[in-house]
């Protein structure tokens, strides 16, 4: 088998199993919820639905970074073992981990100087950060090199479209992560704002639409738009929500409807706490392969 | 006396035309009104044609001019101003191009007349976008084209102006044949209309030696609608005490965009400043008591002063508007024309600066629109109209001010509402425009109103009192049974295939009818995947705005 280790962390958001399949390794972030202190442990510790049905009651949350020493030490038990590693983080538009791992990445490089260390920015996030470390993992079953892997993601990861709504938006006002500009957030006319991730990996708000059933229709309609040969695309499609199963699966149906190609169906996969932590209950998010965002 | 042709007229003649043409028009705006074929409740013509050459009578009386082009400007400029309605602006226009033909004279003869009316004209169709026969245009067209012949004929104003209204005359009651709604009705058109009695009126002018000017009350009578708007002229404030107070605020985070939607139903010439900590406010209200104990829900006060602004003079009056807090120069701005409580609290909420109240039936002047464009701190102003009959109105209010103004053609509540949406505020002022305008065309609007007066409309037989159904500004149905009404409607969404319904009930609907209402469409669109939401939009004129998009 190949001789390094592919590695993420948690809010790639794709299930443990899947994790184990496809053979990456990950790393926890952690969380508070309340005045407890959990590890984002893919909702093993608590289910999704319970964590979601706290944050609705009013329980606080927050999330913390993994810090340069416990990436400093996550690299060294891999490289010790005499493997390469290519870890990817999450967007270091949203979150400082890409920084701390780079760091963690520069301070232990010294220590083996015969083994490889990489570190790659998603420029993503949730199941989005997941189809892109997932595709990584084909890339090195079907015979990548280390250094290769590296380049291609490098090349690659602005490929990986993002587009997400909700149709509940108290915890993106509460969070602050994305502008709050007028009238994106007009709850009286349950405005669901359509948005996507851009070319340095923060969310921008793209389009207000009313009513969920129009929000739906029009985020199929951006994978129309945007993925690699239109309703002809047949790479993978994989999908987030958190807490609105139905919402997901009334688009996976419009998206396997539209596009016939597709590889496999639909994957629908929980957010999880470190995402969902900023996003609330309420939100749906569609990930496919596209040009490469530029804006 | 009457034998004395008036070859020429000077400055001061000029003048006692225009306040003559201003008190004809009042004296007979009932009858103009009364033209109108359309059923359904409006601002009419009758009243905007004359409360558009009113504000110019209002002028040119407060003192004397002495060339006949400092009139005539004076004249166009207070049109510009005053201007209410389609066939205000129109009439505006046709004076404007006046005062351009009349540029360096002291003096009109009939040449000079017949050139100053063919510019009226070339001003009045340039601002029209398809402009169509059987129309105060048309009226005023061969009006003007008489006038050059008739002046090649003879120089004499009196001699043009004469012939110019028997043509006038002529194209009027051609006029009913040219637009097959008026041909059924048997009428000619108003704003026609209106244009021959302002030629009329002048011409009589002529021999009068005393011209005056009295308006019937200020205060329309014809309208539902509260009436007059935020002048600040001190003869008919309609807002009395200026109202400034600062509250600290209890919670820093507590939002204040409510208390600014309280205001907008409270007063005019609002400016609220949150800053987190303390919210200054300016506004001009009736009810200083009411506001002020509203305002004491976020915090304490930290000053408070009232003014009573109908006993100070004008320039006092001035003065206490320029203390308002200063604000800074931001990119956008939006005005919105709208009424009903509700409906303005969802303006505010979406971001729109300054609600100018008006409406179907009271449609606001340049100067309304032009004012509250003033009021906001910023480099592009959006006007959103919401009606179709204001939208010329607000395409002047770019002649006025040094902002870049820019008017996105709303006609209708819902269309404001949604153009407020496709807003972006990292984008060119430009693509603002083009995005907006753009998405206004997926919106479907149904409005449920009475018949003001009896009509045969498209063959329905139209009794005043009726109930009418629109869709897209466009009669749908009338009943005296509002529930075939519903019915209809909810056909025409269910065609649609659109995903999100709202609907906003007007003032008078109790909410329990609303739920009724909201019911039977619930029933009626069940198996499409339509969204409905209800609002209180406590709107006059209309009991339901209802939108699909």
């Amino acid at each position: 088998m190949c001789n390094y280790v592919l590695s993420a962390c948690s809010p790639a958001d794709i299930s443990a199993e899947h994790f184990e399949k496809i053979g990456v390794k990950y790393l926890c972030f952690n969380y508070r919820l309340g005045d407890k202190d959990y590890i984002d442990d893919l909702g093993k510790t608590i289910s999704y639905k319970d964590f979601y049905q706290a944050m609705r009651d009013g329980a606080d949350t927050k999330t913390s970074l993994i810090s340069v020493d416990v990436y400093a030490d996550y690299f060294r038990s891999v490289l010790k073992e005499g493997k390469d590693i290519i870890h990817v983080t999450l967007s270091s538009g949203l979150s400082g981990s890409y920084n701390s791992a780079r760091l963690a990445a520069e301070d232990i490089r010294a220590e083996f100087p015969d083994r490889k260390l990489y570190v790659v920015d998603s420029l993503g996030a949730s199941s989005g950060y997941g189809l892109l470390v997932d595709t990584m993992a084909g890339l090195r079953d079907s015979g990548m090199s280390i250094d290769e892997l590296y380049n291609w993601a490098n090349e690659n990861r602005l490929k990986v479209h993002h587009w997400f709504f909700s149709t509940d938006l108290t915890f993106y006002v509460k969070g602050g992560r994305i502008s709050k500009a007028a009238g994106w957030f007009g709850t009286v006319l349950k405005i669901c704002p359509l948005l996507n991730m851009d070319n340095i990996g923060k969310l921008v708000p793209r389009e207000k639409i009313r009513g969920k059933s129009n929000v739906i229709k029009a985020i199929s309609n951006k994978m129309v738009e945007n993925a690699d040969n239109g309703t002809e695309y047949n790479g993978k499609c994989f999908m987030s929500h958190s807490d609105c199963y139905e919402d997901a699966r009334a688009v996976a149906d419009l998206v396997e409807a539209s596009f016939p190609k597709l590889n496999g169906k639909v994957v629908i996969n929980n957010i999880g706490s470190t995402i969902g932590s900023h996003t609330g209950p309420g939100t749906v998010a569609l990930f496919f392969f596209g040009a490469e965002r530029i804006n | 006396m009457e034998n004395i042709q008036h070859n020429k007229i000077s400055a001061e003649e000029y003048r006692k035309l225009i306040i003559n043409a201003a008190q004809c028009l009042e004296d007979n705006k009932e009858e103009i009104n009364e033209l109108n074929v359309f059923p359904v409740p409006d601002g009419d013509t009758g009243s905007n044609m004359s409360m558009t050459v009113g504000h110019a009578a209002e002028e040119l009386l407060k003192n004397k001019d002495a060339s006949i082009e400092e009139v005539a400007v004076k004249t166009a400029k207070a049109m510009l101003h005053g201007a209410r309605g389609n066939s205000g602006v129109i009439i505006s226009l046709l004076f404007r191009g006046i005062a351009k033909g009349l540029e360096n004279s002291t003096d009109c003869d009939g040449i000079a007349w017949a050139k100053a009316l063919q510019y009226g004209v070339e001003a009045a169709y340039k601002s029209v976008d398809r402009p169509a026969e059987g129309t105060i245009l048309t009226v005023a067209r061969c009006c003007a084209d008489a006038a050059m012949k008739a002046a090649e004929e003879k120089n004499s104003f009196e001699y043009v102006l004469s012939a110019a209204i028997k043509e006038a005359e002529k194209a009027l009651a051609n006029t009913v044949y040219q637009n097959p709604v008026l041909e059924k009705a048997g009428v000619v058109d108003a704003g026609g209309k209106g244009w021959l009695l302002v030629m009329q009126a002048m011409l009589h002018a002529l021999n009068k030696d005393d011209v005056s000017y009295s308006p019937k009350s200020s205060v329309a009578t014809d309208t539902k609608e509260k009436a007059d708007f935020s002048s600040f002229d001190t003869e008919d404030i309609t807002f009395g005490f200026c109202t400034e107070f600062i509250v600290r605020k209890h919670n820093g985070d507590d939002d204040s965009t409510p208390l600014k939607a309280y205001l907008n139903g409270m007063g005019d010439s609002i400016v609220l400043v949150d800053d987190g900590e303390i919210i200054k406010v300016h506004v001009h209200t009736n009810d200083p008591h009411a506001v002020l104990g509203e305002a004491l829900k976020y915090g304490v006060y930290e000053t408070v002063k009232v003014e009573n602004m109908r006993t100070q003079h004008t320039n006092k009056l001035v003065e206490a508007d320029s203390v308002e807090p200063k604000k800074e120069l931001k990119k956008y701005g939006f005005v919105s024309v709208s009424n009903g409580e509700g409906i303005n609290a969802i303006f505010t909420e979406l971001g729109v600066d300054v609600i100018v109240s008006g409406g179907q039936t009271m449609n606001p002047s340049t100067e309304d629109l032009f004012k509250a464009v003033e009021q906001i701190d910023a480099e592009n102003v959006f006007i959103l109209p919401n009606n179709k009959n204001i939208i010329m109105t607000a395409n002047q209010v770019a002649e006025l001010t040094d902002k870049n103004v820019i008017v996105i053609p709303t006609k209708s509540i819902p269309q404001g509402f949604t153009a407020m949406l496709g807003f972006d505020p990292d984008d060119e002022a430009e693509v603002n425009k083009g995005a907006m305008t753009e998405i206004i065309k997926d919106v479907d609007t149904m409005q449920i109103t009475y018949a003001a007066r009896n009509s045969n409309f498209d063959d329905m037989d139209i009794k005043e009192g009726d109930y009418l159904a629109l869709c897209n500004n466009k009669l749908l149905c009338s009943d005296k049974d509002l529930n075939v009404l519903y019915e209809a409607l909810a056909e025409k969404i269910k065609e649609s295939g659109k995903g999100f319904v709202s609907i906003y009930y007007g003032e008078g609907v109790t909410e329990d009818e609303a739920q009724t209402v909201l019911s039977f469409f619930e029933e009626k669109l069940r198996y499409t995947d339509a969204e409905i939401t209800l609002y209180n939009g406590a709107q006059p004129v209309y009991y339901y705005i209802i939108s699909a998009e």
